[in-house]
């Protein structure tokens, strides 16, 4: 009987945790997945601006430190323009922007600090014992971060343009693709779809839309979309299908990794044929 | 001895040793040990 | 050539080609394995077999560890002392923990079996950095195994004179054995989230010894020393409080009785310096990567802390309580008892000033009311420095409740015993002023300086711990020892001493959870990525439910074990025959 007791109250107890930590808030953290591979031709700037925007709270785990907590200059909430005005004036800077000026300096300035981080360590910031000399910030392009020079350069194109000043990094080129595509997971490199009716067959967007004559009717049919959603809406509606759904459809039916698998250049190259695709579903 | 001035002699004689660990660790730490002397 | 001296030239050839670097392996890179390559069986989730099959072994090997541990300092005392409940006491400890010693090695070798299975590749790798320290592993655990046996079987053998003396040789030999068992294994554990000795693509570049002394290396020693010690008194407690619960005649409940309040002493002197070993670990885990730091405390995991939180603040109140029922075993004690519910107040605002987040759960209509995530009165509850004040002044009174036990049955007799309270009373006050203090400072200075302020904090601490110990140690000299009534406890008290092992075991699960989430998606820290199907961090509440699954078979296993040495203990009485006969008369 006692035995029966004991193990009860034994029961009781762990229950009380195990309910405690169900009403917690639940967060499942993901290993990050790859942004779409770049290719040519396939980012201007603007969206080279908003991967940067990505990057920053995304695969850069920049927001990890930079934010309102003091560990790391807050670079979301910094006037970034006087910021960089007084790193760079600054007498105890000796790097690489040092004698540049304008937004060629800031590129230098902010490349190094994300590359060489104890070039410049930000007074205040420094690890404790260094007298600011050694900086807590791992080097970028490292593991565990471990971006490439492209995805550096959308950051950089990101924090430039919070800057106001001219964005003068280079877009990615064709040799660059590879670069980024190397870390695909399968390790199979296959080339981006030549047009959008081979990019339409490659994911299979007819099996469930009508789409190139196909009469599915499983999804919404794609026409007028460029009236209906615009650029956006029709962008929004390949990456996150369940952000809006069409009326008398179900959601969680449309995949939602495309973002994962289709190149910069397909999509757009999608988005542009759809976007011409009249009432009644043919091109104009 | 009279508890009383024991008491107050270790009141006394603790808080040095406490303020001076403090100290010890703070300036080992590379930290200031005067609050009140912070920036803001 | 002397057959000997061949043997043991190729013996030492053999561990020379193993240890040092690159006479046999080829400096390859670490593998990196695509999703495809990890073996799965199908609906099976091979991560948590691993998670619980690691979980339970780490359980056993704790307690199969702790035990030997305090019991030759329990059998010292019991040398020393000339009494001889402590050597049977000794004894009766290490008989509980024999029947966990084969489950610990069938736990280890089903995680080697799976872990070989699921995760070839980090296996492999691993095997290419330690090399034939895997074999020096191997090697301890049979001498272990022998230490053991010997230790236990020859104690009666083993009991008087010298011969005690080499019995407690024998089990110093077994704790070294124990104890290099265990750094060993942290080795590979802490490789694997801090490596050393590789270079940036995992090809080894120096000796074992340096992949063996990672940066997290020496923190995990410490702390798992530490917290197994504690780990084995709250578990060896709870066999305490069940037989003395289920025991009828006075002397066994006494005999059980004060084996509880030393499991509780156990498990409280393991207790009181863990935080600042888990402090020291994860000051080391921000040393080496700022970013594996923030991870844990302000980032996905810091939700856990506060579980954390809870569940150290039950195993503090419910030690406590303990020490204050215990006040009741003698008359002296009741003088005391007026003052327990002040420290009743310290430690229940301590555990909730210490539960309180700092961004709190909140509905939008909520956070509108609020004016924000942080409440302007409580909010600051929820950062470090409140959170180090409330710890260290529980630790503190906690010690002081212990204190408070020991002198209820010793009466001082020396002639300084007034100005001996006087100088304690002078120490608790200004210590725990000086912890508040410096938690003060902690909040008026800038982020970065939080940190440094806790460690004045801990310090302070432990130098109550440590002066009051030793100004009680002189002015208790010859003290009048009163009657202690064992067995005089009341039913409650002894449910407090089942919530420790409870708590603990639920709460070295939980921190197991972080230590394997803070490497993220990584097997081994920024050299082989994880991409298996299950390289996610689970929530909360998914990894709660296996934990939870996970302690209740621990929690069978031990009511097995427990089982297992009273069975031990048991001799069945022979029929006699008169019982056998039929009665007199019938049938004649």
């Amino acid at each position: 009987m006692t035995l029966v007791r004991v193990l009860a109250f034994s029961v009781v107890v762990l229950l009380a945790y195990t309910l405690f930590a169900n009403i917690l808030p639940q967060v499942q953290s993901d290993p990050p997945t790859d942004e779409a591979p770049v290719a040519a031709d396939g980012l201007d700037m603007p969206a080279m601006i908003a991967w940067g925007e990505r990057l920053f709270s995304g695969k850069g785990t920049c927001t990890l430190c930079h934010n309102d907590l003091g560990r790391a200059p807050d670079l979301l909430k910094l006037n970034l323009a006087e910021t960089w005005a007084d790193r760079l004036g600054n007498a105890n800077y000796e790097g690489e922007a040092k004698g540049e000026e304008g937004a060629a300096a800031i590129e230098i300035y902010l490349r190094e600090s994300m590359v060489d981080t104890s070039a410049y360590v930000v007074p205040g910031f420094g690890k404790k014992g260094t007298n600011d000399t050694v900086s807590p910030m791992p080097a970028v392009d490292a593991a565990p971060i471990s971006l490439s020079e492209v995805e550096m350069n959308a950051l950089i194109a990101f924090l430039q343009d919070r800057t106001g000043v001219d964005v003068t990094v280079p877009l990615p080129t064709g040799d660059d693709g590879e670069d980024v595509a190397g870390d695909d997971e399968d390790g199979e490199e296959e080339g981006p779809a030549e047009s959008a009716q081979v990019a339409l067959d490659k994911y299979t967007c007819s099996a469930c839309h009508d789409v190139n004559d196909s009469g599915a009717d499983a999804g919404p049919p794609l026409h007028s979309l460029g009236a209906k959603l615009g650029r956006d809406g029709i962008r929004e509606a390949i990456l996150d299908p369940n952000a809006t759904i069409a009326e008398g459809f179900e959601a969680d039916m449309m995949p939602d990794d495309f973002g994962d698998q289709m190149r910069v250049s397909e999509l757009d190259m999608i988005i542009d044929y759809l976007m011409t695709l009249d009432a009644k579903g043919d091109a104009q | 001895m009279n508890q009383w001035v024991v008491l107050a002699a270790t009141l006394v004689g603790w808080t040095a040793y406490f303020y001076g660990i403090d100290f010890l660790i703070m300036e080992g730490q590379g930290l200031p040990v005067n609050a009140l002397l912070m920036p803001q | 050539m002397n057959p000997v001296r061949l043997t043991f030239a190729v013996l030492a050839m053999a561990f020379a080609v193993m240890v040092l670097p690159d006479l046999v392996f080829a400096a390859d890179p670490a593998p990196q394995p695509t999703r495809a390559d990890y073996p799965a069986i199908k609906g099976f989730s091979a991560r948590t077999l691993v998670w619980g099959l690691s979980q339970m072994h780490l359980f056993l090997a704790a307690f199969v560890l702790a035990v030997p541990l305090f019991v030759l300092c329990i059998e010292l005392a019991g040398v020393l002392s000339g009494d001889d409940r402590y050597d049977n006491m000794a004894h009766e400890f290490m008989k509980i923990s024999m029947a966990a010693y084969s489950f610990t090695a069938l736990a280890g070798g089903g995680l080697a079996i799976a872990l070989f299975l699921f995760y070839p590749h980090l296996m492999g790798y691993l095997l290419k950095v330690f090399k034939g320290q895997t074999l020096i592993y191997a090697l301890l655990f049979g001498l272990e195994s022998v230490c053991l046996y010997v230790y236990y079987y020859s104690w009666d053998a083993l009991r008087y004179g010298d011969r005690k003396w080499y019995h407690m040789t024998i089990g110093l030999i077994l704790n070294t054995v124990g104890l290099a068992l265990l750094f060993v294994a942290n080795a590979w554990a802490a490789f694997m989230m801090s490596p050393a000795g590789v270079g940036p693509d995992g090809a080894v570049t120096g000796t074992v010894w340096e992949a063996t002394r990672n940066p997290l290396w020496n923190p995990l020693n410490l702390h798992r020393f530490l917290a197994n010690i504690a780990y084995g008194g709250a578990i060896v407690g709870a066999y305490a409080a069940y037989r003395f619960l289920s025991e009828k005649s006075a002397d066994l409940r006494a005999h059980y009785d004060w084996m509880g309040y030393t499991s509780n002493i156990i498990a409280v002197v393991g207790f009181l310096p863990l935080p600042f070993a888990g402090y020291w670990l994860m000051a080391e885990i921000y040393a080496y990567s700022q970013q594996m730091g923030i991870t844990a405390m302000g980032g996905v995991l810091a939700w856990l802390f506060i579980i954390q939180a809870v569940l150290i603040g039950s195993i503090l109140l419910a030690a406590n309580y303990y020490l204050w029922c215990g006040l009741g075993r003698t008359d002296r004690g009741a003088s005391y008892a007026p003052y327990v519910k002040y420290i009743a107040v310290v430690m229940v605002g301590g555990f909730l000033v210490w539960v309180t987040p700092h961004s709190l759960i909140l509905t939008p209509q909520e956070l509108q009311l609020m004016g924000g995530s942080h409440h302007k009165v409580l909010g600051p509850l929820g950062i470090m420095p409140a959170k180090n004040t409330a710890v260290n002044l529980m630790l503190v009174f906690t010690f002081l409740s212990f204190q408070m036990f020991y002198r209820s049955s010793r009466v001082p007799t020396v002639s300084w015993y007034k100005a001996g309270n006087a100088a304690i009373i002078a120490l608790y006050v200004v210590g725990c002023l000086n912890i508040i203090a410096a938690g003060i400072y902690g909040y008026i200075t800038p982020t970065v300086y939080k940190v440094g302020a806790s460690v004045p904090q801990v310090v302070t601490t432990l130098s109550i711990i440590v002066f009051a110990a030793i100004i009680d140690g002189f002015m208790l000299k010859g003290a009048t020892k009163t009657q202690v009534n064992w067995g005089r406890m009341t039913v409650r008290s002894q449910y407090a001493l089942f919530v420790l092992p409870v708590a603990f075991t639920w709460l070295m699960a939980l921190m197991g959870y972080i230590r394997s989430s803070l490497r993220t998606h990584w097997h081994v820290y920024t050299i082989m990525k994880d991409n298996s199907p299950e390289a996610y961090i689970p929530t909360i509440g998914e990894a709660g439910n296996i934990i939870t699954v996970i302690t209740l078979m621990f929690m069978a296993l031990i009511v097995f074990i427990f089982w297992l040495s009273q069975l031990g203990a048991t001799k069945q009485v022979p029929q006699r025959q008169a019982a056998v006969q039929p009665a007199a008369g019938a049938g004649s």
